[in-house]
């Protein structure tokens, strides 16, 4: 996931913007890698996660 | 009547010439003016052609002529112009300005946005199309409206002020003299702003009665002063908020008000089902297509289904009332589809207008051929085939629309599991899942419930739109992700990786007979498609696989962690 993440932010030709960012979506990637390895949120919303801390490998 | 007047070098409106001062005029009771307004006006009625010397056709659309219009929404004038050039392939007659230009009239105060409108209206009128529109959504926010006229309950405005509507049609009276001359106006009249069914009133007893007062204090002015269109646009989610908007347009004062509604209840995903409503309402209709892909790409990668956008029209053409269609140019940016493979869903709308016998081939045929060529239609006919489950692997998963306007986002994105979900607007809310997956599902009790984290199933105003999916039991609020449905994830990501791949031989094949301006270009396009289908298959493995790797170690099956380690740890 990382990797094609980087595969998107280094593409020489980038494609069109609108409301949806082609590159942010590697930004989320990251996001949740960080998450999944250093701890996902314990709450979204207000709402307790159940998966909220939990990591992985 | 909207009569153009040539003076010297200048061509000016009827409204400009004779609507805007009059009325002004009129505010100010100056008899004197009025008068003199009142001789010039005769004069050049007796004396001026109704078709205009100048060749510019700028007039509203008469009752008679069937609407092809686009709809521009972005800010980005070199693209809007562009969009605007291209229109005439079209024989487009109807354009909206919208969204980050116009998307309330009120933004005509932006001198920001009044100058790209004044531009990009300036370049319609010059390309022939004859009827220029802004967006309007009516209530506006409660902030905008003086404090003197909210003397209702908890601040409301009071409707019964009849100082409140003197100074509302005053507004817009303001705000069309701002405007540079336009031939309509598109009113959203429901669920905007400070809705006015929740102002006070002691006279109106009904929302219907609220909402029918504000279209027809606007009508009064955009009509009856101003010789314009207006669209009402409305929609309706369910039989009880039909009957009241049916109420509501009963109480329309002006039969000239035409409507304007939605291909697919709520929002435009491919999913849906198409709006039952549209066509049931008496009065002259177009309907709204988001040909640019706000949901599902914007058009920025592979997005070539013609054959939705066919079938949508053709089931709309056969109902009642139905005149023609606005189609969506972009979504925001840059990301106007003229000059894009996405262009195709315009000529799809186009042709079939055109001629009802239309099929998907022959829109196939024409886009490609006329753009690329006779000789790269197979392979490039090969390669647009594939986007629709491109498509639907990449921002659907298992039908349901899995990200945030095209973004990825899985968690923590609500809609995707709420207000979204396609099975709330079918009965019974079952869907049948292709793209190697091959099985039915149940929207509610087999995609959302088992897809969604439990904070989604948990409460909140999305789930308080759907009461019955709860009343039925058709959710939990448990962790229901499983190593199955991974698999059905992972084999339709995979399914969509196939053909993006397949995608790049087709262009390779064709190659020989693109110039390489046209292969530059699709080759980043496909590229665009397939990384973007790619990072999907990858998040959707390492959140979904995570989600079951964090339910515990009975479930850390040898599957699982192969998965999460194949696009976790090594990718």
């Amino acid at each position: 996931m990382l990797n094609i993440s980087d595969e998107i932010e280094n593409y020489p030709v980038a494609p069109p913007y609108g409301q949806w960012n082609w590159f942010e979506d590697a930004d989320m990637a990251r996001t949740y890698h960080q998450w999944i390895t250093n701890g996902w949120p314990k709450d979204t919303h207000g709402y307790p996660v159940s998966y909220g801390g939990e990591t992985y490998p | 009547m909207y009569i153009k007047i040539e003076i010297k070098q200048s061509t000016w409106s009827f409204r400009e010439l004779i609507f805007a001062p009059l009325s002004r005029f009129l505010r100010q009771g100056c008899v004197t003016g009025f008068l003199l307004i009142s001789i010039f006006l005769m004069t050049a009625c007796s004396g001026t052609d109704n078709s205009s010397s100048s060749g510019n056709a700028s007039r509203p659309l008469s009752a008679d002529q069937e609407i092809r219009g686009w709809m521009i929404l972005s800010d980005d004038v070199d693209g809007g112009l562009r969009t605007i050039q291209r229109a005439a392939d079209y024989d487009i007659n109807h354009l909206q300005i919208s969204h980050h230009v116009i998307h309330d009239l009120r933004h005509v105060r932006d001198p920001k946005r009044l100058e790209i409108a004044k531009i990009l209206t300036e370049a319609a009128k010059n390309a022939g199309i004859q009827e220029v529109a802004f967006w309007d959504r009516n209530l506006y926010p409660l902030s905008y409206y003086p404090d003197e006229f909210k003397t209702g309950p908890d601040g409301t405005i009071n409707l019964d002020d009849p100082e409140f509507w003197d100074w509302l049609r005053n507004d817009y009276r303001e705000m069309l003299d701002m405007a540079p001359p336009i031939e309509a106006l598109i009113l959203t009249f429901i669920e905007t702003g400070a809705r006015v069914e929740n102002q006070y009133s002691e006279t109106m007893k009904s929302d219907a009665e609220k909402l029918a007062a504000i279209v027809n204090a606007v009508a009064g002015v955009v009509i009856d002063e101003y010789g314009m269109n207006l669209y009402a646009r409305t929609f309706a989610y369910d039989d009880e908020e039909f009957d009241w908007i049916v109420g509501a347009i009963d109480l329309f004062e002006h039969d000239e008000i035409r409507l304007m509604m939605k291909e697919t209840p709520h929002d435009f995903f491919i999913t849906h089902p198409l709006d039952v409503y549209a066509g049931q309402l008496a009065r002259p209709t177009i309907i709204e297509f988001d040909t640019a892909g706000e949901y599902h790409g914007h058009g920025m990668v592979l997005n070539t289904f013609p054959e939705v956008f066919l079938n949508r029209f053709a089931d709309y053409l056969r109902r009642d009332h139905i005149v023609g269609y606005v189609a969506r140019t972009d979504r925001y940016g840059t990301t106007q589809i003229v000059d894009r493979p996405a262009e195709i869903h315009l000529k799809a709308l186009s042709m079939y207008f055109e001629d009802r016998s239309t099929i998907p081939d022959d829109i196939y045929r024409k886009f490609i051929t006329e753009r690329y060529g006779d000789r790269a239609y197979p392979m490039l006919r090969a390669a647009f085939e594939n986007s629709l489950d491109i498509t639907l692997s990449t921002f659907y998963t298992l039908n349901t629309n899995s990200t945030n306007h095209s973004k990825l986002n899985h968690d923590p994105y609500p809609s995707s599991y709420g207000r979204h979900v396609s099975g709330e607007w079918m009965d019974p809310p079952v869907t049948y899942v292709q793209r190697g997956v091959n099985r039915e599902f149940h929207y509610w009790k087999d995609i959302v419930n088992t897809l969604a984290p439990n904070w989604a199933k948990a409460g909140g105003t999305q789930l308080e739109e759907v009461p019955w999916v709860l009343e039925e039991g058709w959710l939990d609020q448990q962790e229901n992700m499983n190593e199955e449905y991974l698999q059905f994830i992972l084999t339709e990501k995979e399914y969509g990786v196939a053909l993006a791949m397949e995608n790049l031989k087709h262009l390779e094949a064709a190659r020989p007979y693109l110039s390489n301006e046209d292969y530059e270009d699709l080759y980043h396009h496909f590229n665009h498609t397939l990384l973007t289908i790619r990072l999907h298959r990858e998040a959707a493995a390492a959140y979904w696989g995570f989600r079951i790797y964090a339910r515990g170690s009975e479930f850390r099956s040898d599957y699982l962690v192969s998965t999460l380690d194949a696009h976790w740890i090594t990718c």
